[in-house]
């Protein structure tokens, strides 16, 4: 492709400039000035002038375009008209779109439209959207977006102690990992609603894990969506074992930074740091069965303490019935719990807006009635992602119109993105 | 053509500017070459940093008691042979640290997330750097920098403050130091001069034109692209200087195979103990032929989730830190620390055995190591040792107690100011050297 001539073709420096001419562009994602190709051409003529091949030369002229700043930026520089100072150009607005979707540079048809001016349009962009959902590439918004959101690289962090769960293995923690990004995956290309992350009635799951969740008929590696059965407490991103796992130490649960997950991923609303000496839930004492409840419940009795985790701890509590591994428990287990004496757990508690709950059950249900707070939530996360950079006070209006959008257009992705696609920041510098 | 591949680029470390892919960033950099040639001393001063990842068990680490006669904990038994060659500095502590962020501000005092600045390996490689083949040596655990995760992979920082990536690979390592070219590769290297170079002008031109037009904090953003430029402009001119110059072929009897070495994340079976005597093997071989002064080693990753079945211990270390008070996690904790410190004994045993000027290489080797953390997370009760540099005038005393959060850059400061480095103004956050070592 970029020797499009031909092996046969001859290789001087005309020809190098032809190739320079049509690559530039692609690798930079915008028109090129005549002039800007010099400098890769010396590159090119040197090593000719030294006796080395034309695949040589020109390989030693590719490093130059790769390791300029034009491709490795996002170059935004400030446009002449100074009306239109902070409005992106349409072939950075190309840019813009692409890399938040595709993780790439932008196809032909981006390019296109950037050259006829179509996408200072917000119904252009939103075509364009359309289009980009319906592209294989859309897999690496997945990768990208769903794995820094739900944070799945953290969730091997810890590994279960091997002693104490036997059937822990490789083929477990590679499932536990892939299952929210499946599941994320399953929501947008089936065009779901996102609500589904706080609670659904499917889980998306292959075979090892659906020995793990006890759902049967499971048969393969492949992830596929599987309807939950009436009496299994799956369903939505909590429940499912990556993300307990994260929030435990290996051989007992951490409520606290279960709890830190849910206020950071699903409400965008990070508890105050703890003091620096805060320490960890102790061990029993020789002879003290203490659940890590009880224990976390002696900690709330310091008032330091009190004020914080009143507000924080119930999320965690409520994913008490969770194991380390994830797998569901009615007894207190991990540590040195074993044989029948285990006490029993206790997850009920009243969530920071008075609702009270008993079961993981009744919580799941108390965080859909704080839907808004999650469309808030996701549409922050992914204008961020988008723009590369933290939100101000101006935005709040793209956000609020945004889970209004969301709102009308049964939670879909879809929605969601078009809502932030088609806004005044989205062209904005 | 020897431009690194960078792995997959994070789309937003993209954005944030991917200056650092360019090249292994030396640092030696500013100073005329040649002009202190003529007076390096008899006998050159050499330092080593050492980061052990998420702390230690700490109550089996203290000595019994202060001073040259302290009794050796379990942790710190091995050492015993080499009293007086060492001290453990109690009070040590963090500001920035703890958690599993302190490997941020181990070398430098700044915190995880802060723009970092240069570390004192990298002052002590702009002093003495120009005498040696490289200015100063990265090497851990684990391969790059690590940089944005907690497990950060190097304690080495530039003047810019970008990470100085660290190499993993013995085999590598060995080549690198000792492996002479041959005459293709000569051939070749003068090629590969020759393009680097030209890459360098073709760039340099690109960003120019880029810079005018951009805002005040993009144009910080492409000055650290010009920064990672200028430095490889000045690693290549400096390994132009050297590339005629002969590698230094050390005996190598009594030493183990670098060739068959197997790397972290290589091929074949990887085993801890033989991995780590290897690496500290390369750090006295590279100090011995004065192939540098200057190195630092994270021996631990913070977060490190190896675990040592060849010694008996059934869960990994990050696991066993959170150890939760239980007893049988403190215990593999234990006999896991005294293993690192069985091969530090192992690395002192190989220094103290090499003939150096009027001494060994241990006495004028002064080498420190400690911790991102203490015990149960806290950014107090750091593992700190001084080992070696009696020669260079460190009074060693086995255990000292200093005040109460004593900030570690207080060791940094002392080993910094005995490589000949001229301090002027505050050193990071430190209370002034250590006057009991002195």
């Amino acid at each position: 492709m970029l020797l499009f001539k031909g092996e046969q073709a001859s290789g001087d420096l005309a020809y190098a400039r032809e190739i320079m001419t049509r690559f530039l562009p692609r690798a930079w994602r915008r028109p090129v000035a005549d002039h800007e190709i010099e400098p890769v051409l010396r590159v090119i003529q040197t090593e000719l002038g030294h006796g080395q091949s034309f695949h040589e030369a020109l390989r030693v002229g590719l490093a130059a375009v790769l390791t300029s700043p034009k491709f490795l930026y996002l170059a935004e520089p400030s446009s002449a008209a100074a009306s239109q100072a902070d409005q992106l150009d349409g072939y950075e607005t190309a840019s813009r779109l692409s890399y938040f979707l595709w993780s790439s540079l932008p196809d032909e048809e981006l390019f296109r439209a950037a050259a006829e001016g179509e996408l200072a349009d917000p119904a252009q962009r939103a075509r364009q959207v359309e289009r980009m959902l319906s592209d294989p590439r859309i897999d690496r918004f997945v990768d990208s977006f769903a794995r820094q959101w739900l944070r799945t690289d953290s969730f091997l962090t810890f590994t279960p102690d091997q002693n104490i769960y036997k059937n822990y293995d490789d083929a477990l923690a590679d499932a536990v990992v892939k299952e929210p990004l499946e599941f994320f995956r399953t929501i947008l290309q089936e065009d779901l609603s996102v609500r589904n992350f706080l609670d659904s009635d499917f889980v998306v799951i292959n075979e090892r894990l659906a020995q793990h969740y006890g759902i049967p008929g499971v048969e393969g590696e492949h992830f596929r969506p599987v309807a939950v059965p009436p009496d299994s407490p799956r369903g939505g991103l909590l429940a499912m074992a990556g993300v307990h796992q994260a929030g435990s130490d290996g051989n007992r649960t951490k409520p606290v930074s279960r709890a830190v997950y849910i206020r950071e991923v699903l409400f965008n609303n990070p508890p105050d740091p703890p003091p620096p000496n805060a320490g960890e839930v102790e061990p029993n004492i020789k002879g003290e069965r203490l659940t890590v409840r009880e224990r976390l419940l002696q900690h709330q009795q310091i008032p330091a303490c009190a004020a914080c985790h009143r507000s924080l701890d119930p999320y965690g509590l409520a994913l008490e019935n969770f194991n380390v591994t994830g797998e569901w428990r009615e007894r207190q287990d991990g540590e040195d719990f074993r044989g029948r004496n285990r006490p029993s757990l206790v997850v009920g508690g009243r969530l920071p807006n008075g609702r009270e709950f008993e079961s993981f059950v009744q919580f799941r249900q108390l965080l859909l009635e704080q839907q808004d707070r999650f469309r808030r939530c996701l549409a922050e996360k992914l204008l961020l992602y988008a723009l590369g950079r933290p939100l101000e006070p101006g935005d709040d209006l793209t956000i609020r119109q945004a889970v209004e959008d969301m709102r009308a257009g049964d939670d879909t992705f879809r929605s969601l993105l078009i809502s932030l696609v088609t806004s005044k920041a989205f062209v904005s510098k | 053509m020897n431009i690194p591949r960078c792995r997959q680029i994070d789309r937003r470390m993209f954005l944030r500017g991917a200056g650092t892919c360019l090249a292994l960033p030396w640092l030696e950099a500013m100073m005329p070459q040649g002009v202190a040639a003529a007076s390096t001393p008899a006998v050159a001063p050499r330092m080593g940093m050492f980061y052990f990842g998420t702390g230690m068990n700490m109550r089996q680490f203290y000595p019994e008691g202060f001073g040259a006669d302290a009794g050796l904990s379990r942790i710190l038994s091995p050492l015993e042979k080499h009293r007086g060659r060492f001290t453990v500095l109690s009070g040590t502590w963090l500001n920035h640290g703890g958690g599993h962020d302190g490997a941020y501000p181990f070398a430098t005092s700044i915190a995880r997330g802060e723009k970092q600045t240069i570390s004192p390996d990298q002052l002590a490689a702009q002093l003495h750097g120009r005498h040696t083949r490289f200015p100063s040596l990265q090497f851990s655990v684990k391969r790059g920098t690590g940089f944005g995760s907690q497990a950060l992979a190097t304690i080495s920082w530039n003047r810019q403050g970008v990470p100085l990536a660290a190499d993993n690979d013995p085999q590598a390592i060995f080549n690198r130091l000792f492996r002479p070219p041959g005459n293709q590769e000569r051939s070749r290297q003068s090629d590969e001069f020759r393009q680097r170079g030209s890459v360098l002008d073709a760039v340099l031109s690109d960003a120019k034109q880029l810079q005018g037009r951009l805002g005040q904090f993009d144009r910080q953003q492409l000055d650290q692209y010009f920064n990672s430029i200028r430095e490889v402009e000045t690693s290549l001119r400096r390994e132009i200087d050297w590339a005629d110059r002969p590698r230094p072929t050390p005996d190598l009897k009594g030493y183990g195979d670098f060739e068959k070495a197997v790397s972290p994340e290589g091929n074949g079976k990887f085993v801890y103990d033989t991995y780590a005597k290897l690496m500290y093997d390369l750090i006295a071989l590279a100090f011995q032929t004065d192939s540098t002064r200057v190195l630092t080693y994270v021996v631990r990753t913070e977060l490190a989730g190896g675990v040592y079945p060849e010694f008996g211990v059934s869960r990994g270390y990050h696991e066993l830190t959170h150890h939760g008070n239980d007893p049988r996690n403190l215990e593999e904790l234990a006999m896991v620390d005294t293993i690192y410190m069985k091969h530090w004994s192992y690395f002192l045993d190989r220094l103290a055995s090499i003939r150096d000027g009027e001494g060994t290489l241990l006495d004028h080797t002064m080498l420190g190591f400690s911790s991102g953390m203490g015990i149960g997370h806290s950014k107090e009760m750091l593992p700190t040792v001084l080992s070696g540099g009696s020669g260079l005038g460190i009074r060693h005393q086995t255990h000292v107690k200093l005040a109460d959060r004593t900030p570690l850059s207080s060791l940094w400061q002392t080993m910094t100011q005995k490589m000949g480095v001229p301090v002027e103004g505050e050193f990071q956050d430190s209370t002034g050297p250590i006057g009991e070592l002195l």
